[in-house]
C-alpha cells in the first residue's frame, strides 16, 4: 500500500493550513555538542501545543531502535499549552526515561529518536565546511533522526485521546502523534544547523523527513482496533469509488495526473533499500509503473470513462501497481474526496447480538470468513507461530511453537483460528446464541467479531497470523501507509524503517502544497 | 491525592484490565467487556472490586431457568455478568444473581451495556440476591471522563494478574521482534 492525500500526515497539513497555524521556538538551550532542551509552540484554533525536546549524549553502543533500549539521542513530549518552568522541570525528569517515566494529563504524546549517524554527521560537517550537504546522500537516507516509538492515548499516564479528540485540528486518527512527528522533524533540522553553524538549503531541508523504525508493536493494534481499521479502508475505497465514478475529468485534472504519474516514476527510481529482495520488488514496481505509464495518454484520461479504463489496466499489472495507481488516482481530486478524512476516526467497538440464532451465525461465518475456514488448523504449519508479550518492556514478539517458551501465554491475535473453532462448535440449530455462549464462553469474542464483519467488511485482517508463512511486515506497511509513510525500507519480515513527513512543508511554510510522494 | 494513590488515564486502565482479566483466566470477551466497563464507567471502588474478583479466577456459570427467569447461583460478577446481560439482550425477562461476590461491578457493567449495546437494564436487591431486568430507555449516558485515582496496591494487584500473560525474556526471544542490537548507521 502507498500513502494517499487522505493519509493522516497530509490531512494534518491541510488542517494546519486552513487554521493558519503558526510555529515559534520560544526556548533553545543547546550546548555546542547539541545537548540541551528546546520548545516549539504551535498555535491553531485558539490553542497552543508545545513540543518539548531533550537532547543528550548517547554512546554508539547504546544506540538501538529496539523498544528495549533505555537511552536515546533525543526525547520528546507534546505538551498541551505552553510549559512553564515547573512543567519543564517535571518533563526533564520524566521524558528522557520514556516508558520508565510518568506522564500527566497535559502531556499528549511521548516520543524519542536516534540519529541517523552517517547522514547527521555528514550534514553537520558539510555545513561547518561552508558547503551544503550532498543531495544524493539526503535522497538515499531521507532523515536526520529516526523515531523509535511514538506513544499516545494515555500510555504511561499521558492524556487520554478522548480529552482532546474533538478539538479542531486533532480530530483525525493519530493527529496528535502526526503533529508531534512533524515538529520533531523541525527540531532535527534546527539541531543540525545549530551544530553546523549554517542553514541547510530549503529544498534539501524539505527533503529531510523524520525516520521511523517500526517493529511488531503495530500489528496487534490492527487486530485490536477492527472498527477503526474498517473506517480507514472504507474511506479509502469510498474515495476511489467516487473518483472512478467520474464520467469525465477536466484538462487541469488530467494534467495533474500526468504530472504526478511522472513524479511517482522519479520517486520509485530514487527509492533505494539495503535488502536485496525488497529492492528487487521496488525495481519491479518501478518497471511496471513505467510500462503502465506508457500505456495511456492525457487524451485517454480525458475520454469518457477514461479513469476507469486506465485503472483496469493498472490492475492487470498486479497488486503492488494497483495499489500505487489507486493512490495516484486520488491525488488531484481533493474537492471530491477530502471531506472523507473526518470519517477515518471512530471509537466504535464490535458488539454482540446475543439474540441471533446459532444457525444464522454459522451462515454469517461461512459468508464472511471463508478465508479463515480454508485454514487447516490440524496442520502444524497453520499455527507454527505464536504472538506474545515479553516481560521485557512489554515488547510484542513472535515465537515458534514447539521451539520457544511461552505459547501457553499466547496473545489472542488468532482470529482465523477462532473463527474456525467457533464455526466447528456452533450447532446448525435455532438455539439462541446466548445459550450456546453460556456453555462456550471461549467463543464469545469470535462470535461478536464474526457478526461485525457483516457490516464492516474491512475490519478483519484476512490472514492467519499464526501461519508459518505469515509476514507481519505487510501489516506494518498497511498501517504506516495510512500515516503517510514513504520509502518503506523493510529489514526483515518483522520490522521496517520508513520516512515520514518527507517533502512536506517546513514549520515556517504552513500553507505550502504537500507533494503526494517526495521527490528531489 | 494520597501518597499511596496513583492517577491513571482511562486508556492505561483499559489496557491493564484487559491483560489482568486474561491473566486471571477469564475468557477474552469477558476481559474486553470489563476493560470497557471499569475504565470508562468505573470508579475507585469498582476497580478495587474487580481486583478482588479476579483473585477467584474463572469458573463456568451455574445457571438454571425457572418460569422465564434465569437463575445464577453462587454468582461471580466477572464470570456471570456477561452471560446475564446476553440473556437479557436476547429476551430473557429477568436474571437473578444469588450471593453475588462483587455487587460494585454491576453499575459500571450495566452502563457499558447501555452505551455499547443500547441495552437498558436495572439492578435491584442486595446481599443474597440481585435482580437484573430491562428498563425503559433513557437519554444516552455520558461517561464520566477524566482520570481515575486508584490505590497503588490495587494497581499493583491488577499488574500482578496482567504479568501472568507476559513471557520471560530470553536471548532467543529477543530475536523475535526484529531490529538489530545496535543501529549506528
Amino acid at each position: 500500500m502507498q500513502p494517499t492525500r487522505l493519509s493522516f500526515l497530509r490531512v494534518l497539513m491541510r488542517k494546519l493550513s486552513e487554521m493558519n497555524a503558526t510555529v515559534t521556538r520560544p526556548l533553545w538551550e543547546m550546548s555546542d555538542k547539541g545537548h540541551g532542551r528546546a520548545v516549539y509552540t504551535i498555535r491553531f484554533a485558539g490553542r497552543a501545543y508545545s513540543l518539548v525536546a531533550f537532547s543528550q549524549a548517547l554512546a554508539d553502543e547504546e544506540r538501538t531502535d529496539r523498544v528495549i533500549a533505555t537511552k536515546w539521542d533525543a526525547a520528546f513530549v507534546l505538551f498541551d499549552g505552553v510549559p512553564d518552568d515547573a512543567d519543564l522541570a517535571r518533563l526533564a525528569h520524566n521524558v528522557p526515561l520514556q516508558e520508565a517515566g510518568r506522564l500527566g494529563p497535559r502531556d499528549l504524546v511521548l516520543s524519542r529518536a536516534n540519529k541517523s549517524v552517517r547522514l547527521f554527521e555528514h550534514v553537520v560537517q558539510a555545513l561547518r565546511a561552508g558547503r551544503q550537504p550532498d543531495k544524493q546522500m539526503i535522497r538515499d537516507t531521507g532523515y536526520l533522526m529516526r523515531t523509535t516509538a511514538v506513544y499516545g492515548n494515555g500510555k504511561f499516564g499521558l492524556a487520554d485521546r478522548e480529552t482532546f479528540a474533538k478539538r479542531d485540528g486533532l480530530t483525525g486518527p493519530f493527529a496528535a502523534e502526526m503533529l508531534t512527528v512533524w515538529l520533531i522533524r523541525a527540531f532535527t533540522h534546527d539541531l543540525a544547523e545549530h551544530l553546523g553553524g549554517a542553514p541547510i538549503d530549503r529544498a534539501l531541508k524539505r527533503h529531510l523527513g523524520i525516520g521511523n523504525a517500526t517493529g511488531l508493536g503495530m500489528a496487534p493494534f490492527l487486530v485490536s482496533h477492527p472498527m477503526l481499521v474498517d473506517a480507514w479502508f472504507r474511506v479509502r475505497e469510498t474515495a476511489l469509488a467516487r473518483v472512478l465514478a467520474l464520467g469525465e475529468i477536466s484538462e487541469e485534472e488530467a494534467e495533474a495526473l500526468m504530472k504526478s504519474a511522472s513524479e511517482a516514476g522519479k520517486y520509485l527510481s530514487s527509492w533505494r533499500v539495503s535488502e536485496t529482495d525488497a529492492q528487487a520488488e521496488i525495481d519491479a514496481l518501478a518497471g511496471a509503473w513505467s510500462e503502465f505509464r506508457a500505456g495511456f495518454t492525457k487524451a485517454a484520461l480525458l475520454s469518457p470513462g477514461g479513469l476507469r479504463r486506465v485503472f483496469a489496466k493498472a490492475k492487470a499489472h498486479g497488486t503492488a501497481l494497483e495499489e500505487l495507481a489507486a493512490a495516484w488516482l486520488l491525488e488531484p481530486f481533493g474537492a471530491l474526496i477530502d471531506d472523507l478524512a473526518e470519517a477515518q476516526a471512530t471509537d466504535a467497538t464490535p458488539e454482540l447480538d446475543a439474540a441471533m440464532t446459532c444457525r444464522a451465525l454459522k451462515a454469517l461465518i461461512e459468508e464472511n470468513c471463508a478465508w479463515a475456514l480454508e485454514c487447516d488448523f490440524e496442520s502444524p504449519e497453520a499455527q507454527a507461530q505464536f504472538w506474545y508479550v515479553s516481560e521485557e518492556k512489554l515488547e510484542p514478539r513472535l515465537g515458534l511453537r514447539g521451539r520457544d517458551a511461552g505459547c501457553e501465554r499466547e496473545t489472542p491475535l488468532d482470529s482465523a483460528r477462532q473463527f474456525n473453532a467457533l464455526h466447528e462448535a456452533l450447532p446448525a440449530a435455532e438455539t439462541p446464541l446466548w445459550r450456546f455462549l453460556a456453555e462456550h464462553p471461549e467463543h464469545r469474542a469470535a462470535a461478536r467479531r464474526a457478526q461485525m464483519l457483516a457490516h464492516h467488511p474491512y475490519a478483519e485482517v484476512r490472514a492467519n497470523l499464526l501461519a508459518q508463512e505469515a509476514a507481519p511486515i505487510q501489516l506494518l506497511r498497511a498501517k504506516l501507509s495510512f500515516f503517510g509513510a514513504t520509502r518503506f525500507d523493510p529489514k526483515s519480515r518483522l520490522w521496517t524503517r520508513v520516512t515520514l513527513a518527507q517533502g512536506l512543508p517546513l514549520h515556517d511554510e504552513i500553507g505550502r502544497e504537500s507533494p503526494w510522494l517526495p521527490v528531489i | 491525592m494520597a501518597p499511596r494513590d496513583l492517577s491513571v488515564s482511562r486508556a492505561e486502565l483499559f489496557a491493564l484490565v484487559l491483560r489482568a482479566c486474561r491473566g486471571a483466566g477469564l475468557p477474552q470477551s469477558h476481559g474486553e467487556d470489563f476493560a470497557v466497563a471499569v475504565s470508562r464507567f468505573g470508579d475507585r471502588a469498582a476497580i478495587e472490586a474487580l481486583a478482588r474478583a479476579l483473585v477467584a479466577g474463572w469458573r463456568m456459570p451455574s445457571l438454571r431457568e425457572e418460569g422465564g427467569r434465569l437463575w445464577v447461583s453462587d454468582a461471580r460478577a466477572t464470570c456471570d455478568l456477561p452471560v446475564a446481560c446476553d440473556a437479557l439482550f436476547a429476551g430473557v425477562s429477568e436474571v437473578r444473581l444469588e450471593a453475588l461476590d462483587e455487587p460494585g461491578l454491576i453499575a459500571p457493567f450495566l452502563a457499558r451495556e447501555t452505551q455499547e449495546r443500547a441495552l437498558f437494564l436495572r439492578a435491584s436487591g442486595g446481599p443474597g440476591l440481585w435482580v437484573l431486568k430491562r428498563r425503559q430507555p433513557e437519554r444516552e449516558l455520558s461517561p464520566p471522563g477524566g482520570r481515575i485515582t486508584v490505590a497503588r496496591e490495587t494497581f499493583n494487584a491488577l499488574q500482578s494478574h496482567a504479568a501472568k500473560t507476559y513471557v520471560p525474556a530470553t536471548q532467543t526471544s529477543r530475536q523475535g521482534a526484529g531490529a538489530g542490537a545496535i543501529d549506528n548507521d
